[in-house]
């Protein structure tokens, strides 16, 4: 079985008469420690989707199941439970609170976990030892960027769950973070998920899954993923 | 305006209700608060005025205190300005109600001035009515229709003689009502019974059976079209009353000369009368006396005409006795030779009948020759016989004669004596009554004289008196002199100071909530007005609706608030009022000039805020302004300098200790308006606290004694003692001391309070009675010494008088002294001087009895105080007022209930002023913060984590306002007494530990139920939806 079945699930959105189906029957698998690149059109569900799987968001019906575990299931505070202990989030415009240092961001995370990681040695790993104790705002968007996925990795996650993580950043940039998601992946045996609407981006994942129109009409799995070095768009 | 534009404004409003609605909630305070309590003292000031206006109450009363006559009214309307003048009469008297002596004030029923406000029943109409004061049919379970019975002192006639005063009195209840002249519970203070008046009542004026008036009751021209309370309408009156004041020595002197007259023509009358009566009476003793001289010498005469008659009779009686005793020795003499004779003619007889007898026998034998010779014998011995015979009869009727005589003589002699005896009792007789006539004569003579000397005292006695006849002295009295109508304007003034703090507090928080709200309204729309700015509408276009967003709700706020303030305050604040003062119902206006000052300020507030906000904004260019703002960067704060604080803290505390010092407005915010709220609280009950105290402080602690009694002045030294010792030997008192009290008067700065000085007979005792102490230091006490004086504290405060200070102290008779200032004592109500004996001789010169004594009862009923007091004033001579100060207490308890009120005004309004700035700020910081709860919402922080996130900042702020608050409250609570208090009391300015908690403990409660709700609204918010995007 599966690391992470998606099974028949449905998201519906009701607005007053009309209800829109963000997700429709949409059906994929994940395996452990793969890096798996969803793509797709803006409105496709993609982010339906990840939410879902990230636990912020829950299905109108059908079956989650991530690690054995049912989260399509779960109750409102099981699911803060799932997302506080099993997810790593990184969002497009990073979130990190302004207030916080970016040790302090990391360590945001890490205080409410049960097996973190030491935010030092993280931040020195995403390449940020010289900046931890700078405030977002002295930061750039791609040290802000890492400051995210360095919370995101901190709490040590079944999985680490990206949204657009390169979109508010420049190609070069970008680049540095896919790597940065790239070799957590690799060296860590994390299981990544990024959503982008960037096909290119589609040769460094282990597994792509497309979507369109509220499910996932194709899923491919590639044996030989390509280095992001070497993927230019 | 554009219609697009519009109608985003219309939406915005709809979108964003919740800011919309604390906008307009905290001006709708601001504005209500402000115009409510702007609102109340000329609400209340209208309802006098008003009601004044209705009942035609007088401008201008004069009394004099010989009465007013029907010349003196002919010469009052005379003078210009009066509109209307009625004369009419007052007095006290007892009514007797259920056994129980009740003293009111008897008045005549009103024509036109001072009308009555009838709240059941009807108005007298004829003499045998009368109404009442509805109170007293509430206490003394006495019904309309019931008769009561008036007793009134009589009134004098033309010649000064007692006549009833009333023409009926026993009455029937008609009907109660309220009269305009008694709007404070003060009924006050009369010579009757216990120095109280209970109630009031009205009879008709027919009523009363005289031609002088006590008081004539004037309304001034055009004075009702004025507001009673302005200086103009003061102005009006007081011309009229300087002309009644021109006139008023003419009159006093007019109606002197008239009382003089009448009652020097009576003395001079009953000094002739008494003359008359002296001069006829001493005719009359005259002619009693020599009658008593005539019987006098009659009596004389009579005795020696009686002594006269008895020597002669008695010489008489002597003679015949004399010649009686003769008669008898001649008759004895007579008597013893008729025996010798008688026994010689015997034996004569005897021989010659033996001769007979011889002869006979001889004849026998020879009969016939003796026989001549027998014959011979014979008739010798019948003449002899017969002579002898005849001797002893002359004899024995000569003895019998003597006899009779003598019996006669002895007789005579009796009947003399008798009569004489008889003549000597008559005189006696007479002369006893004599004396009598004369003792009762003196008698007479002496009561006579008596009389006249009383009489003639009386009439020196009027004649002095006359002398003393003081000239009437006219008071021309006005609306200032009426105490309920005073202290209730006063009142006023005082909810009139209040009102000028309070709403500054809504005010600030009003214009610190709308900077918050509108700053994050607008930096929320960032993007649209760079869009709006891009398409090329004008600044001011853009700014015109946040400027009618906010405008219109600072106008729904204010408008509902100004109703509602309008309306509620003032009728909660009359409402209490209304407590004490007996008065129409509030005619509610709607005061345009404080509506419009309080929208102003509001808009001020509001829309500047707004506008400030925006220029600040509007000044970026399209391009800066559609990009996201710049989150504010986070920056260290001064409390991570101080590490070894810093490493002690948890990871959340870090957050929140910078998150506290990141938003200085919302800082600022919370703080003010917690702090406010607190010290809101706190002074509603310090308020209570304060004029709690006083009294049970007053009354209990500082003076200990229950009942004061007044002597009358005239007592003497003995007699005071005397008294004394009957009101120390009450079982019910405990314990006394004699003191001297009088007003007297310190010189300084302007100085218009009147001060009661206390010479107490021992200053050891006082002690028990009185506590000299220091207000702070308790345990402290003073004892008086004969250099210096002790005076109270406000008395001191008001004068700026320092320990060790000379004052100058005034006396009734003007006499200043100079005297040393010991120590200032704690004292809340009214103002004390304390002197001993010693020094008060030394500085006035003269000698100083008591006039009053202090006593300590025991624990008493209320019934029992009565008894106690109408026991102690049975003794009318020496005693003129009993007072207890049970009755002060009373009726500050009335007053305390009345803080209740007040207390909670100001909770809730302090309550709706923290929900509103703490859930403002709880909807500011959440909208703000928005992404940042989302993503460690994301990160999966439980509920509560992420309440505590922010909660906790909330928390501290709060915890920060109400320490702040504490000080406020202290500060509000110091000031608000400052204002109220009145220059006769002092508020005890502690206030209780308890107040402080309450003060807390609901701000806490409010505070609680913000964070509840924050708590659900952070539990609402959607991730997804807050991190999607930056837009």
């Amino acid at each position: 079985m599966s690391y992470i079945q998606f099974k028949n699930v449905i998201k519906e959105y009701k607005m007053g008469e009309v209800s829109i189906k963000a997700l429709d029957k949409t059906n994929f698998e994940i395996e452990k420690g793969e890096l798996t690149i969803i793509v797709g059109p803006s409105g496709a569900g993609k982010t339906t989707a990840l939410n879902i799987l990230g636990g912020m968001d829950s299905a109108t019906d059908g079956k989650v199941i991530i690690d054995n575990k049912e989260i399509s299931s779960l109750k409102e505070k099981e699911l803060i439970k799932y997302r506080r202990e099993d997810i790593g989030f990184v969002f497009q415009f990073y979130n990190l609170v302004q207030n916080l240092t970016a040790l302090e961001n990391v360590e945001l995370a890490t205080q409410i976990c049960k097996k973190p990681l030491n935010p030092k040695t993280i931040l020195k790993k995403v390449g940020l030892q010289d900046r931890m104790n700078n405030f977002p705002s002295q930061l750039s968007g791609g040290e802000q960027q890492r400051v995210a996925i360095a919370r995101a990795i901190a709490k040590n996650p079944k999985l680490l769950l990206c949204d657009e993580p390169t979109g508010a950043l420049d190609y070069k940039t970008g680049k540095q973070i896919l790597q940065l998601l790239q070799d957590t992946c690799r060296k860590e045996k994390m299981t990544v998920i990024i959503i982008t609407h960037n096909q290119a981006l589609t040769p460094m994942a282990d597994r792509v899954i497309h979507f369109k129109n509220g499910t996932a009409y194709d899923i491919q799995v590639n044996q030989n993923p390509t280095p992001i070095e070497e993927i230019e768009w | 305006m554009k219609k697009a534009l519009l109608k985003d404004t219309i939406k915005e409003i709809v979108n964003n209700f919740k800011r919309f609605i604390s906008l307009l909630l905290i001006v709708l305070l601001g504005v209500g608060f402000f115009c409510g309590i702007k609102a109340t003292s000329p609400d209340m000031k209208n309802i006098i005025d008003v009601y004044f206006d209705e009942k035609q109450v007088m401008d201008i009363q004069v009394l004099s205190t010989l009465g007013l006559t029907n010349s003196d009214i002919e010469e009052l309307k005379k003078i210009e300005g009066i509109e209307n003048i009625e004369e009419s009469y007052s007095t006290d008297a007892i009514i007797i109600s259920n056994e129980e002596e009740l003293v009111v004030k008897l008045m005549a029923m009103p024509k036109l001035i001072n009308q009555v406000n009838i709240i059941e029943g009807r108005l007298p109409n004829n003499n045998k009515e009368c109404i009442i004061e509805p109170s007293f049919l509430l206490e003394t379970k006495h019904q309309i229709g019931d008769k009561i019975t008036i007793k009134v002192e009589d009134t004098q006639d033309e010649d000064g003689n007692n006549k009833p005063l009333l023409k009926e009195n026993e009455v029937t209840i008609v009907g109660t009502a309220n009269s305009p002249l008694y709007i404070s519970r003060d009924r006050g203070t009369t010579k009757l019974e216990s120095g109280k008046i209970s109630y009031y009542m009205y009879v008709p004026l027919e009523n009363f059976d005289t031609d002088i008036s006590t008081v004539a009751y004037i309304t001034v021209k055009d004075a009702n079209n004025l507001k009673t309370y302005n200086t103009k309408y003061e102005e009006t009156v007081e011309e009229v009353e300087d002309k009644i004041n021109n006139i008023t020595e003419e009159r006093e002197q007019a109606r002197y000369k008239e009382i003089y007259e009448k009652a020097n023509k009576k003395v001079q009358d009953s000094q002739k009368e008494l003359d008359k009566q002296k001069q006829k009476t001493e005719n009359e003793i005259k002619n009693a006396k020599n009658e008593i001289e005539n019987a006098k010498e009659q009596l004389e005469k009579g005795r020696i005409e009686l002594e006269n008659k008895m020597a002669s009779t008695n010489k008489q009686l002597a003679e015949a006795k004399e010649k009686l005793k003769k008669s008898d020795t001649e008759l004895t003499k007579n008597e013893e030779a008729f025996i010798k004779e008688k026994k010689m003619a015997e034996a004569e007889i005897q021989k010659a009948q033996e001769q007979l007898k011889a002869l006979q026998q001889l004849e026998q034998m020879n009969p016939g020759t003796q026989t001549e010779l027998i014959e011979t014998i014979k008739l010798k011995i019948e003449t002899a016989q017969n002579q002898l015979l005849q001797n002893e009869q002359q004899l024995a009727k000569a003895r019998e004669t003597l006899n009779e005589q003598k019996i006669n003589l002895e007789n005579k002699e009796k009947s003399a004596n008798q009569e004489f005896v008889k003549a000597q009792n008559e005189l006696n007789i007479a002369q006893e009554e004599i004396k009598t006539n004369e003792a009762k004569l003196n008698t007479e003579k002496k009561k006579a004289d008596k009389e006249i000397q009383k009489a003639q005292e009386k009439i020196d006695e009027a004649k002095t008196k006359l002398k003393d006849i003081k000239k009437p002295e006219w008071y021309v009295l006005n609306r200032n002199q009426n105490v309920g109508y005073v202290s209730y304007l006063q009142e006023t003034d005082r909810i009139n100071n209040i009102a000028k703090v309070f709403p500054v507090v809504f005010f600030v928080v009003a214009a610190l909530i709308s900077l918050t709200s509108m700053t994050r309204m607008v930096e929320e729309q960032r993007v649209q007005i760079g869009t709006l700015k891009a398409l090329g509408y004008n600044k001011r276009q853009i700014a015109c609706k946040y400027i009618i967003y906010a405008s219109l709700a600072t106008i729904v706020g204010g408008l509902i608030g100004m109703t509602i303030g309008f309306n509620l305050i003032p009728k909660i604040i009359c409402g209490m009022y209304g407590m004490m003062y007996t008065l129409p119902e509030a005619v509610l206006e709607f005061n345009m000039e404080y509506a419009i000052y309080g929208m102003i300020v509001a808009i001020l507030c509001t829309v500047g805020a707004t506008i400030y906000t925006c220029v600040k904004e509007l000044n970026n260019t399209p391009a800066n302004l559609m990009r996201p703002k710049a989150p504010k960067p986070g920056k260290r704060v001064l409390i991570e300098k101080i590490s070894f604080i810093w490493k002690r803290l948890n990871f959340t505390q870090k957050v929140t200790a910078r998150n506290i010092f990141r938003y200085k407005k919302r800082f600022l915010m919370t703080i003010i308006g917690v702090a406010a709220c607190t010290s809101l609280i706190i002074a509603g009950f310090g308020l209570r606290d304060a004029v709690g105290n006083m009294i049970p402080s007053q009354y209990g602690e500082i003076f200990t004694y229950n009942v004061e009694i007044t002597l009358k002045d005239t007592l003497k030294e003995k007699e005071i003692d005397n008294e004394y010792e009957k009101i120390a030997n009450k079982e019910q008192i405990k314990n006394s001391i004699k003191a001297n009290m009088q007003s007297v008067n310190i010189i300084k700065n302007e100085n218009n309070q009147s001060i009661q000085l206390i010479v107490p007979e021992d200053k050891e005792k006082l002690h028990d009675f009185i506590k000299l102490r220091d207000r702070t230091k308790k345990e402290d006490e003073y004892v008086l010494n004969n250099e210096s004086i002790i005076i109270t504290e406000k008395i001191a405060k008001l004068l700026d008088i320092k320990e060790n200070e000379i004052i100058t102290i005034e006396n009734a008779d003007k006499e200043q002294v100079q005297v040393k200032v010991d120590k200032i004592t704690e004292n809340y109500l009214r103002h004390y001087i304390y002197m001993t004996q010693e020094l008060y001789e030394k500085l006035y010169q003269k000698e100083i009895k008591p006039n009053t004594i202090l006593s300590i009862t025991d624990n008493l009923t209320q019934e029992q105080e009565n008894d106690l007091g109408k026991e102690i004033l049975k003794d009318k001579d020496a005693i003129s007022g009993v007072s207890f100060t049970s009755t002060t207490t009373d009726i500050f308890s009335e007053v305390m209930d009345n803080m209740g009120m007040v207390v909670w005004i100001l909770i809730i309004a302090a309550g709706l002023l923290a929900l509103v700035v703490l859930y403002n700020l709880s909807n500011t910081n959440i909208s703000e913060r928005i992404r940042e709860l989302a993503t460690i919402k994301v990160l999966g922080f439980y509920d509560r984590e992420v309440y505590e996130y922010i909660g906790k900042e909330m928390i501290i702020l709060t915890i920060i306002g109400m320490i702040l608050g504490l000080v406020g409250g202290l500060l509000l609570t110091n000031f608000i007494i400052k204002t109220c208090e009145l220059d006769v009391l002092m508020f005890d300015p502690k206030i209780k530990v308890s107040s402080y908690l309450y003060g807390i403990g609901i701000t806490a409660i409010f505070a609680a139920i913000v964070n509840i709700a924050t708590y659900f609204s952070l539990k609402k918010i959607n991730m997804i939806e807050s991190l999607k995007s930056v837009e």
